[in-house]
């Protein structure tokens, strides 16, 4: 077991028995579920728009090196600069050595997972550049030295009077500021300053558009547009994975994106951005670079079975209806993406033998393959990994024995019976015995919650008392 | 589809947690297929769908269970099972288990079509709705996740429910969202596990329910076990045993 | 002396990867009515009235909507610029000399702006000011489906219509498309989308649900979004 197994179990199960935390995941996602629904509605057939949102991210990975190198022409014919990273640490001392060349001391950022899975802000600050979140969750739980706890809203797991605090101890706000307008209006006030005088603005990409070479940002608060624009250097980074071939499918995925992150029409703002400031442009930075990352999404592409991991347009969607999500929150997965998604594709970006425990937290209930606007086979492919661990005997070798168990007593008939006789006469035997439940009960891990009667007789008993001797009704019989 | 002879002629496939933990299950879907003029054939040579081991990722022990299935109830004119997950394994998983098999696949293309869960079968095979059963309780069905999102069947079983004399039915907040249970789940991550029963647990209880119905067995047991544990009022209870009761016939409604 | 040694090594890595065959069975990148628009292809419902779903959606979406004629189209600016203009001058906020609306560049702005008493800071001259109490822009074109602005750096550069705390946009109805396929299609047609650095679709102000899910409108954008919408 790794270490970040051993955490996740015992975070998860710290979290399982917060409810105060989970209700207020649930008040949050109940908010969703309403604008969800009633944002599907706008769709004449919101199947259609999933399957065809599909079926344009398979043609976009299809030909992930053909639409790359066709965007990277575009960017580089408007003066802007791309940086091919094949690891994180890549990526940020790229960036470094940008922000290092134009002496930045104060970085602003816009909402960026990319960042997170390469941990750039933690770097830029040790190198002594000044690195502000500017997206209102993300700034919170800056603040409060938290990793974000959802992909699309970071600070879900807040209260309101968690935040208020958290401004009255950090950016000083007057006793009383704590209707959501206040701390909203005391968040633009703290962070206009640094829009205003940052050296270099860093924001990520929801789609790379190949056929025009432009970065599209889709966003509601505005905080995304300052940073692109304000700032003298505009710095994109982003997965490989987010291209998508025409400007065209804009039309499709922006509305598919706000519909199953949010429940809105569209976003407020979802920007296209070619280059660097155009000469006769009023603003806009000087410089203009983007970062495509690589790490590890060339090894998901390679699994031909598993290429769809990579249509994701990062919703959140499968995140707002996970069971387990739900119930432990974005913490406790201790990864940059949670929920689902992060479950089925982290273990393949940073290998089974750290992360595939997570592909275990999940009941396999398909919520989120069912939401999945771009149709990823999400649930399935947590079944997968799971076969991928024990084929690599990477699963522990008492369940690798339970289970070959199980199939040798199922490849019989007699033999399964008997195998049931005895798990009943146990019960029996250590229901007299043990107190259910108890740390001396074996079937604790079940029997802690759940009360678990044996009956008195097997189907199979019942069907051959009932039905000896009568024609047509009884199978073959059975050796008891 | 070819329609079925005049006396339908069923196998029934009996889940191992029926066959052990709750066979009063399977007795009563035997004795509602029986109602409805199906006759009914066990064929004890069966053990299990190989769902435990698929789901864990034991995919080469799960084959061999796969195998002996179909070789089991190939010649059936239907196979019905007590279960949405077993039957979605064998509708949906078998195939995929069986990528390597050319011929395995094209026995599984074969018998899929012909492998039901029970509300499945009575209401879009035999057509029926109404079994004459008598059930005079308040009850609120619970969505299994295979049922609902691998075999796509949801009203099924409400149609059956309303067709039950005496029988109240109440929508519950969150009817699909998953009990819990999960498989292995239940036990490797039983803090979860149990939470998730509990809020279930909890919005049987504000449904002011006298029992809950499922056409999974996993399920009802996650759920009637933790009910059992709380001391609650309401049972679990599965769709069958409801079908195959006859509790307050014959009194006016 | 390559400076992006990876880059080669990741189009490698991408080659060798997509030389796999996929799975059976799955969505193969048969993309049905591909050139069609999305109406046409089912996925959304046709739009019979564009000006009525426009005026619909910027209700739901909080965008000021001002439906407006030759004769009172420069009255209607000049109160909306006096009425901010008031309002920027009652806050506690310092710099008030320096308040102007930033204005784009534009001989239909210029003559509408014409009678206004408002001190202006011309697009010409250089970017807004943080203290700038609005921005007021042309657009490009407007969408019905959705109740949105789309706006490019041409349109008085990229900060106009988010750093001032009011966005003023005057359009005509005869830019009024239905959807967001029409709009992307219009801009690329022009060859806007070729000649500017940046555009972006603008659908009511700003907001955020960061705080437990409650909605707040003006966020780090602006808090007001007006169209004088010229019938």
């Amino acid at each position: 077991m790794s270490q970040a197994e051993r955490t996740f179990d015992r975070l998860a199960a710290r979290a399982a028995r917060d409810l105060p935390q989970q209700q207020i995941i649930r008040n949050n996602i109940v908010t969703y579920d309403r604008a969800f629904d009633a944002g599907r509605q706008r769709f004449a057939d919101w199947q259609a728009a999933r399957t065809r949102c599909h079926a344009i991210k398979a043609e976009a990975i299809a030909h992930l090196d053909e639409h790359l190198l066709q965007f990277e022409e575009q960017v580089q014919a408007r003066g802007g600069h791309v940086f091919w990273a094949e690891t994180a640490g890549e990526a940020r001392d790229y960036i470094l050595g940008v922000a290092r060349r134009h002496g930045v001391r104060l970085a602003i950022k816009s909402k960026s997972m990319v960042s997170e899975e390469v941990h750039l802000a933690a770097a830029l600050q040790a190198a002594g550049v000044e690195t502000v979140e500017t997206d209102l969750g993300e700034y919170i739980v800056q603040l409060r030295h938290e990793p974000p706890y959802h992909i699309v809203t970071p600070a879900m797991h807040l209260r309101r009077e968690q935040i208020a605090e958290l401004f009255h101890r950090e950016l000083n706000t007057p006793p009383g500021t704590e209707s959501a307008e206040e701390l909203a209006g005391a968040a633009r006030v703290a962070l206009r300053e640094k829009f205003l005088t940052a050296g270099m603005g860093i924001t990520g990409a929801n789609f790379l558009v190949a056929d025009t070479g432009m970065v599209a940002i889709t966003e509601n608060e505005g905080n995304a547009r300052l940073t692109f624009s304000l700032p003298p250097v505009h710095v994109v980074l982003t997965g490989i994975e987010k291209v998508i071939p025409r400007l065209a499918d804009l039309a499709l995925f922006w509305p598919v994106l706000s519909t199953a992150g949010t429940g809105q029409a569209i976003t407020c703002y979802n920007s296209l951005i070619g280059g660097p400031r155009r000469a006769g442009e009023t603003d806009g930075p000087e410089e203009f670079h983007v970062v495509l990352l690589d790490n590890g999404r060339t090894t998901a592409l390679a699994d031909a079975e598993r290429r769809d991991l990579l249509h994701c347009i990062r919703c959140g969607a499968c995140l707002n209806v996970c069971p387990v999500f739900h119930t432990i929150g974005g913490h406790a997965y201790g990864t940059a993406y949670p929920g689902p998604i992060g479950a089925a594709l982290v273990p393949l970006l940073q290998g089974l033998e750290g992360f595939g425990h997570l592909s275990f937290a999940s009941s396999l209930c398909g919520a989120c393959t069912e939401i999945c606007p771009v149709e990823i086979d999400l649930h399935h492919h947590l079944v997968r990994n799971r076969r991928d661990m024990a084929s690599k005997r990477l699963r522990p070798a008492s369940e690798r024995l339970g289970l070959g168990l199980w199939r040798w007593a199922a490849s019989d008939a007699g033999r399964f019976e008997r195998a049931g006789n005895l798990l009943r006469r146990l019960l029996r035997y250590k229901s007299a015995a043990v107190r259910e439940g108890s740390h001396l009960d074996p079937f604790r891990p079940w029997t802690r919650w759940r009360a678990l009667a044996p009956p008195a007789e097997s189907f199979r008993e019942w069907w051959r008392r009932e039905r000896a001797g009568q024609p047509g009704r009884a199978g073959k019989g059975a050796g008891n | 589809m070819a329609a079925l002879t005049a006396a339908p002629r069923v196998a029934i496939f009996i889940p191992c947690f029926v066959d052990h933990l709750v066979p009063q299950v399977g007795q009563a879907m035997v004795q509602v297929l029986e109602r409805v003029g199906c006759s009914v054939d066990f064929p004890e040579e069966q053990t299990c769908c190989g769902q435990a081991p698929f789901s864990t990722g034991y995919w080469d022990d799960a084959l061999p269970l796969a195998r002996r299935f179909v070789k089991l109830f190939s010649g059936a004119e239907a196979v019905v099972c007590p279960s949405g997950s077993c039957t979605a394994m064998v509708r949906r998983f078998y195939p995929e288990l069986a990528r390597a098999d050319a011929g395995l696949r094209r026995e599984l293309a074969g018998i899929g079509p012909l492998v039901f869960e029970f509300s499945e079968f009575l209401v879009r095979r035999l057509g029926i709705t109404d079994v004459g059963a008598w059930f005079p309780h308040r009850v609120v069905f619970h969505d299994a996740c295979h049922l609902l999102r691998e075999l796509g069947v949801s009203e099924e079983p409400r149609q059956l429910l309303r067709a039950v004399g005496g029988l109240e039915l109440v929508e519950m907040a969150e009817p699909g969202e998953c009990c819990g249970f999960g498989g292995a789940f239940s036990v490797r991550m039983s803090e979860v596990s149990a939470a998730l029963g509990e809020r279930k647990v909890r919005n049987i209880e504000h449904a002011a329910a006298d029992y809950v119905t499922a056409c999974d067995p996993s399920c009802l047991l996650q759920i009637g076990g933790i009910l059992s544990r709380r001391g609650g009022r309401a049972r679990a209870i599965h769709l069958a045993e409801i079908l195959a009761s006859r509790e307050g016939a014959g009194q006016s409604a | 002396m390559d400076a992006n040694p990876g880059r080669e090594r990741i189009l490698e890595r991408i080659r060798a990867a997509l030389a796999a065959e996929p799975p059976p069975g799955r969505n193969r990148g048969n993309i049905p009515n591909r050139d069609a628009g999305l109406s046409a292809s089912g996925v959304f419902p046709p739009i019979d009235d564009s000006l009525a779903r426009f005026r619909a959606e910027c209700e739901a979406n909080r965008t000021e909507l001002h439906l407006v004629t030759a004769e009172d189209e420069a009255a209607c600016l000049r109160e909306l610029v006096e009425q901010e203009r008031l309002r920027a001058e009652s806050s506690a906020d310092p710099g008030a000399a320096e308040r102007r609306i930033f204005v784009q560049d534009a001989p239909e702005l210029r003559r509408l702006m014409e009678k206004s008493s408002a001190p202006v800071r011309w697009s010409a001259a250089g970017p807004p000011q943080a203290a700038d109490f609005a921005g007021l822009t042309l657009a490009e074109v407007l969408v019905a489906r959705t109740g949105s602005v789309l706006i490019t750096a041409f349109e008085g550069g990229r900060t106009a219509s988010v750093l001032p705390p009011v966005h003023i946009v005057y359009a005509r109805v005869a830019q009024l498309v239905s959807g967001l396929g029409e709009a992307i299609e219009h801009v690329q047609a022009s060859g806007r989308v070729r000649d500017v650095s940046m555009l972006s679709l603008i659908t009511g102000p700003s907001r955020t649900s960061d705080i437990e899910k409650m909605l707040v409108l003006g966020a780090h954008g602006p808090r007001r979004l007006a169209v004088l919408l010229r019938l």
